[in-house]
Parts: structure tokens; sequence; C-alpha cells
């Protein structure tokens, strides 16, 4: 039986790819485990302060309840441990496997690539996910489960 | 009174502590496994980063858990003294015994971070001594067969970041002079003290003879001078001659074969807090320059080997880059050195 805690997305609020990425992540998460959290965010740096400050930016993140971390492609694959195994792992790695691998780096030197992407309505619909899921600012990640 | 002096009496109320595995792949398929050892109480955290390099000896330090009792401890230099006297090894005997001083540290600068944000002040404070703008160099490796495009690509983002180099035997006296002649080298390591190890080097006199001569400005870290005519060669040389793998005590200093100008003082390679600080101590007293490196740290490790450097060594050849400058393709901008730091108010910590 996968580990159903909560889990905490963190990714960087000031990549429009990046936030367009964890919206779809989001929305394949059918059983509302992964919680967004922006990395920049008062949460975001709390929840990462065992990562050095310099690596913070360079992929995306995933702690667990019990401040667990895992950064980068070992994220995909202990979301999968802790959710639904290998079907959840196939879904997100279909949705969105670019933010975990390479993360931030590879998307800064192929913006232009991706940057057709991201118009305005994308980005928009993108923002109302996250927002959905993060709840108020800086909100204790406990709260939003009850 | 001793930089340890000062540290050593400074209050600790240790609740209880728990581990927390960091893992990432880092380059061509290697798996970075540390840990983080996070101390309890009174309502803080303390943070250290065990850099032990064999995963088989994280995964048996994470399986294990928080076995020992570390709640007598009233201050740091009781707490030092009783990691000192365990056995942080319980279940598994190290793949290496340097890991035994790996693993030191990260309780130790677990515990100075504990202790230094119970007492509401920072580093600098404690030791009385200001973080300044840490000097680094990026670490490079320049491939097989090598060349200079790995140098050219860093240079192309910042025409002022200087080198640390590998030299190797399929180093030939052109590409010599192409690096010569970007006066980018700060630094040439023949790892020659390495054994058993992914980096072990064995260059021969005529590696040392091509390179010394050709970069006159460079300094020259861990050379082999049991390697037939090596010592005789570099005698000139020795204000340049730097010393690194084999550096974890003042005990190791006192017994190189001459008096060094430089030394490289690695915390968790020196493992116990109380030793680290008087190495620093005896450097600056022995006017014996100190620089900094790095272990493949994941987590908080790396921003207190950049605190502590930027506090007790920030005018040397510090092997501590932002990770950015390590990527096997940079992406610019970069942060140029010498890189200003942000101590944090309370704790062992970049803010």
């Amino acid at each position: 039986m996968p580990d159903q805690q909560p889990i905490s997305v963190l990714y960087d609020a000031d990549c429009d790819f990046c936030r367009w990425s964890v919206s779809k992540l989001l929305e394949k998460d059918s059983h509302g485990l992964l919680l967004p959290v922006s990395i920049q965010s008062a949460r975001g740096q709390s929840l990462l302060s065992p990562i050095a400050q310099e690596r913070r930016l360079d992929s995306a993140h995933c702690v667990a309840s019990n401040g667990e971390i895992r950064s980068g492609g070992q994220a995909v694959e202990w979301i999968a441990m802790r959710t639904e195994g290998a079907a959840l792992a196939g879904r997100l790695a279909a949705a969105a496997p670019w933010i975990f691998v390479g993360g931030y780096r590879l998307v800064a030197k192929n913006r232009g690539l991706f940057s057709r992407w991201m118009t305005p309505s994308r980005l928009a619909l993108a923002d109302r996910v996250i927002a959905q899921r993060e709840g108020p600012p800086e909100s204790d990640t406990a709260s939003l489960l009850t | 009174m001793s930089t340890w002096e000062q540290l050593a009496q400074l209050p600790i109320d240790i609740e209880g502590y728990d581990l927390l595995p960091l893992a990432e792949n880092v380059s061509s398929g290697f798996l970075r496994q540390t840990t983080i050892v996070r101390l309890q109480g009174g309502g803080h955290e303390g943070l250290g980063e065990d850099v032990v390099y064999d995963g088989v000896d994280q995964d048996a330090f994470q399986a294990a858990g928080a076995v020992h009792e570390l709640t007598s401890a009233r201050t740091l230099g009781e707490f030092t003294l009783l990691i000192a006297g365990l056995d942080l090894f319980p279940t598994r005997t190290p793949e290496r015994d340097v890991s035994r001083l790996y693993r030191r540290w990260s309780f130790d600068s677990a515990a100075l971070d504990l202790a230094l944000r119970q007492g509401g002040m920072g580093l600098e404070e404690a030791v009385g001594r200001r973080s300044e703008s840490l000097a680094f160099v990026v670490s490079l490796r320049l491939g097989e067969p090598p060349t200079l495009e790995p140098l050219m690509e860093r240079l192309a983002i910042d025409p002022t970041i200087q080198f640390k180099l590998d030299p190797t035997d399929e180093w030939d006296p052109e590409l010599i002079a192409q690096l010569a002649a970007t006066g980018a080298v700060e630094s040439v390591d023949f790892k020659a003290l390495y054994s058993g190890t992914t980096v072990d080097q064995v260059g021969g006199i005529e590696l040392y003879q091509r390179v010394v001569g050709a970069l006159p400005n460079a300094w020259i870290e861990d050379p082999g001078l049991e390697v037939q005519g090596v010592d005789d060669f570099l005698t000139p040389h020795r204000d340049r001659v730097t010393w690194d793998a084999n550096i974890h005590s003042i005990a190791d200093i006192e017994a190189l074969p001459f008096k060094p100008s430089m030394v490289n003082v690695k915390p968790s390679r020196v493992g116990g807090l109380q030793s680290l600080m008087e190495t620093y101590d005896y450097c600056n007293e022995a006017g014996i320059r100190m620089y900094g490196g790095g272990q493949f740290e994941l987590g908080v490790g790396r921003d207190q080997a950049q605190l502590l450097a930027s506090v007790f060594h920030a005018n040397g050849p510090n092997d501590l880059a932002p990770t950015g400058w390590n990527a096997a393709a940079p992406v610019g901008p970069l942060l140029s050195s010498p890189l200003r730091l942000s101590p944090a108010a309370t704790g062992l910590r970049l803010a």
C-alpha cells in the first residue's frame, strides 16, 4: 500500500514553464497528495533549509511531511514510491518530466524553445490550478489537509 | 582565548535528533547520497551534513536512525567530547577510515549551528571575525583527450574566472602553452596522494617538468614527491607547493616534508570542531595560508563550508565555486569570484 502522506512540490515561481509544468502535475494527482510550494516563499525556504542555497533553484524538489527531501530525477521515483507506484510514475513522466530532470537550468537554457508554449492564457490557467492547491500565502501544510 | 575556547563554552540544549536522506544524480550516473543530521532543542534546529561518499555507508546510517543518546551535553565543548567517544558507524565498518571524520563533522557542525541559534548569534560574532568576500576557483577536468574547450566555455561566461586543473600524462606541450596563455590557471592538482579512488593519478617526472615551468604562477597541489626525480625538481618551487588530501590535523601539517606556504583545510576532513578551530589558529600563528574545498555536498554542508572559508580564509584559492560552474554545460550568467555571502544572523548558515 503506498504511503498516502502529503508531499510538497517545490517549484521556481519566477519560471513560467516551471509553473505550467507543476500545474500539469497537479492535474494528474487525483488523490490530491501533492502540495505546490514556491521555492522563493518563506515556507519554501524553510522546507528547503537542509538544501544548499545555491542548489535550491537548480531543480524541482519534493519534501515529505517528515522533512525528507528529494531533488531532480530522484523526486520522480520518490513520488511514485509514496503514491501509486509505477502507474503514477508513468503518468508523471508523461505529464511533466522536464521539471525534475535538469529543472530550472534546462528550462533557462531552452527558454526560447519553451516560451512559445507559454501563452498568457496557459499561464493564467496554470496559476489558477496552483493557487487552488497552494492555499493562502505561507499557510501551514497541515492546515491544507484538513 | 583561542577560537575553540570561545566556542566550547557556548551552552547547548539537545532534546533529540533525526536524519534526513538527500540523494541526487549529479553526473554520469553517479548517485550522490548524503545525510542531514538535524539536532533539535528549545524550539530550534541545528543542521549538519554527512558527506561520506560510499552509498552503502549512507544507507546503513539512515537505516539505523537516531541511535545515539545526545541529550546530556550542556555546552558545545561537552557535546564534541561526547561525539568523539561514540562509534558513529555502529552497524557497519565504513568503507574508508576517513569517513569517520566526515561523520563526526556532521554532528559537530549541527551542534555548532544549534548552539549559535539557541544563543541568538551568528558565526562571526561567536569567533570575533568578519565574513569577507570569498575568492574561489573552478575545479575542472579537461576531458579525454584533454582540450581547452571546457575552460574556454567558462571563460566566455566570465573572463576573470580562475581554475584549478588536474594535469594528466595526456597534457602535451601545446595544450599546456594554450593553458598558460589564458592566464586563468590558479592551481594544478597532481592528485598524487589519493589511493583507491576514481581520481588517482601517478604522473611521472616528465609531467611535472612540462607543467610546473610553463605555469610559473600556479599553485602545485599534492605532488608525488616519492616519484623519481620529482622532489629534487620541485625544490626551487616549494613555496608554490600546497597540500590537500593528506591534511586532517595539525599533526599532518607538522609531518609534511617542509613547512608549507598553504594547505587545504576542509572542515569535514578534519572532522572534529575542536580540531578544526585549532587548525585555523595554528595556521594563522604559523603564517601558513589556507584554502578550502567542497565534498560534493547536496545540502547545508555546502553553505557551511563556504561560510567557514569566508571567515577564516576568504582570500585563498577556495575550491568552493557555486555549483553552476561545475555543470557539464554551464549557463551564464554565473556568480563571479569573489563571492559575497550573506551569513545568517544566527547559526552556522547563510541567510
